[in-house]
């Protein structure tokens, strides 16, 4: 019975086709290996089943992986991204590998071949490294900080339409009132930020429950361009976006229980064209899935 | 045939609830400053952040409502009734993401107040607090440039 269904889901296959190679990954033949031999099949046109994976319902859930994996990294597209892309792209690689979260365990599993072993890892982050690049901040960088800044008027009131991002979360201009309870800087793409906690946040760091986060938690990040001197000292440029996220387990249980939103640039442009842009957050906090899916490690004032 | 799928039914299952062992529900105990000090209750705001990248230091430097608009205002004169707070720390990596660094060890809290002054030009007072106890140091070598320093500060734009 069993085994007359198992034959009978063999002629279900849904197609799984290589599209062309358009911008095939470039890098060093050590860097560009590791990539192929672990990533490709799910994050490129490339992909090689093998026999067993071409058996359903296997191959179903391949041919979703495969699709899914192509959709937010496709190393045979990789020219048609803008080179600051690409390279947030490699952290992002990096850095889910490093978490443990690519390649797909249950992947591995099937082909232990594609495992990435300390040493694969050790290269990749040196390579990575290679192609972060801080220099001190050049005359343009100085001068779009400062005509941002001359334009900036804290004192004017809140323009009349409230930015609302795709999903339905409206900018909250009371941030800058919240606590800052981390700082970071991100050296892999030049900028500075500040996260700051609602007071609902504040108390839950003093009473130390913070995995999960109560409901009414609320973060803010903001993201500046650094601007460095000769000397290394780096001050914030250009403000570059406010992203928030607001915990709710019930009104937002279908985004891990957290609305997302970024608004970009002074103007507070939302960020993502339909409600779809929270996979991209989703995504990449993913790693931290254990942690409420939140990064910072908050300090207490 | 028949256990195949099944087989390979339970392999997934399993394989999707083992992964990644970063760590959980942890505050950055290093870098928080002690209780007891209260630096809340000062109510500063945030007005911007540095990067020391020869020492490895962050900072971050709050201010009052006045402080704030005197720094806005840009002409580096200090008004009665300010208050300025600089925090720095030393670096350490960020164990969530390669690529940052976020705060480590405290280091420092220097601790900025005018008042009332003569001639037009208002008192100023400068106190400085290291370590992750926040000791008040007595010593005041330097605090000139450091006064200077603190006011001449332009906040980071935070539409
Ligand atoms: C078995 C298929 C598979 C393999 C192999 C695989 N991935 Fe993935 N990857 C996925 C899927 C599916 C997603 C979409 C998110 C999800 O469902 O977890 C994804 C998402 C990602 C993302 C997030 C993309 C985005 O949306 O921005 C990154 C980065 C990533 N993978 C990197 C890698 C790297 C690097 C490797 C190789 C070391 C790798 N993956 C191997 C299937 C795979
Ligand atoms: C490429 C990876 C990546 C993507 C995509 C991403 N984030 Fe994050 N996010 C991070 C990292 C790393 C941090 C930790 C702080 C830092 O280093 O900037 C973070 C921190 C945050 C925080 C502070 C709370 C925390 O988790 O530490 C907020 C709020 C936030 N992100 C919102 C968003 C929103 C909204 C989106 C989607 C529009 C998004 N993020 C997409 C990587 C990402």
């Amino acid at each position: 019975m069993l085994g007359a269904a198992f034959v009978g889901i063999q002629f279900v296959h849904p197609p799984l086709e290589n599209p062309p190679v358009t911008g095939d990954f470039q890098a060093p033949v050590a860097v560009k290996s590791i990539v192929q031999r672990a990533c490709y099949d799910c994050h490129s046109n490339q992909t090689n089943l093998r026999w067993f994976d071409k058996v359903a319902p296997v191959y179903w859930q391949v041919a979703d992986h495969v699709k899914d994996g192509r959709a937010g990294l496709n190393f045979s597209t990789w020219q048609s991204l803008p080179p600051a892309d690409q390279k947030a792209k490699l952290w992002e690689a990096v850095n889910q590998i490093i978490a443990g979260a690519m390649p797909l365990n249950e992947y591995t599993l099937a082909h232990p071949a594609a495992k990435v072993s300390a040493q694969d890892v050790a290269v990749l982050k040196q390579y990575v490294a290679s192609l972060a690049k801080n220099p001190p901040a050049d005359t343009a960088k100085l001068n779009a900080a400062d005509r941002q800044y001359r334009h900036w008027q804290p004192g004017a009131a809140q323009p009349a339409a409230v930015p609302v991002a795709p999903n339905g979360i409206a900018y909250l201009p009371d941030y800058k009132n919240w606590q800052a309870i981390s700082t970071t800087e991100r050296f892999d793409n030049g900028t500075m930020r500040v996260i700051f906690g609602n007071a609902v946040a504040v108390k839950a760091i003093r009473d130390k429950h913070i995995n999960p986060w109560p409901n009414g938690t609320a973060f803010a990040k903001v993201a500046w361009d650094q601007l460095a001197d000769a000397q290394g000292n780096v001050r914030p440029g250009a403000f570059k976006q406010v992203e928030y996220m607001l915990k709710d387990d019930q009104k937002y249980a279908a985004t891990k229980g957290w609305g997302w939103a970024r608004f970009k640039t002074p103007k507070l442009v939302p960020y993502g064209k339909t409600a779809l842009f929270t996979t991209e957050c989703i995504r990449c906090h993913q790693p931290m899935k254990n942690n409420d899916f939140v990064f910072t490690q908050p300090l207490s004032h | 045939m028949q256990t195949k799928p099944i087989a390979l039914g339970a392999l997934l299952a399993l394989s999707a609830c083992s992964q990644n062992k970063v760590p959980a529900g942890q505050l950055n105990k290093a870098a928080s400053l002690p209780t007891t000090f209260n630096f809340s209750m000062l109510g500063l705001r945030v007005l911007t952040t540095f990067i020391n990248r020869r020492q490895a230091t962050t900072a971050t430097l709050y201010g009052n409502d006045r402080a704030r608009q005197a720094a806005l205002g840009g002409t580096g004169a200090a008004q009665p009734g300010e208050v300025l707070a600089l925090l720095t720390w030393r670096q350490q990596a960020d164990p969530n993401w390669f690529g940052a660094r976020i705060p480590g060890a405290l280091q420092s809290l220097e601790l900025l107040r005018t008042g009332p002054g003569s001639m037009g030009r208002p008192a100023v007072s400068y106190q400085y607090f290291t370590g992750k106890d926040l000791t008040q140091r007595a010593d005041t070598l330097g605090q000139q440039a450091r006064i200077a320093y603190l006011l001449a500060q332009r906040p980071a734009v935070l539409p």
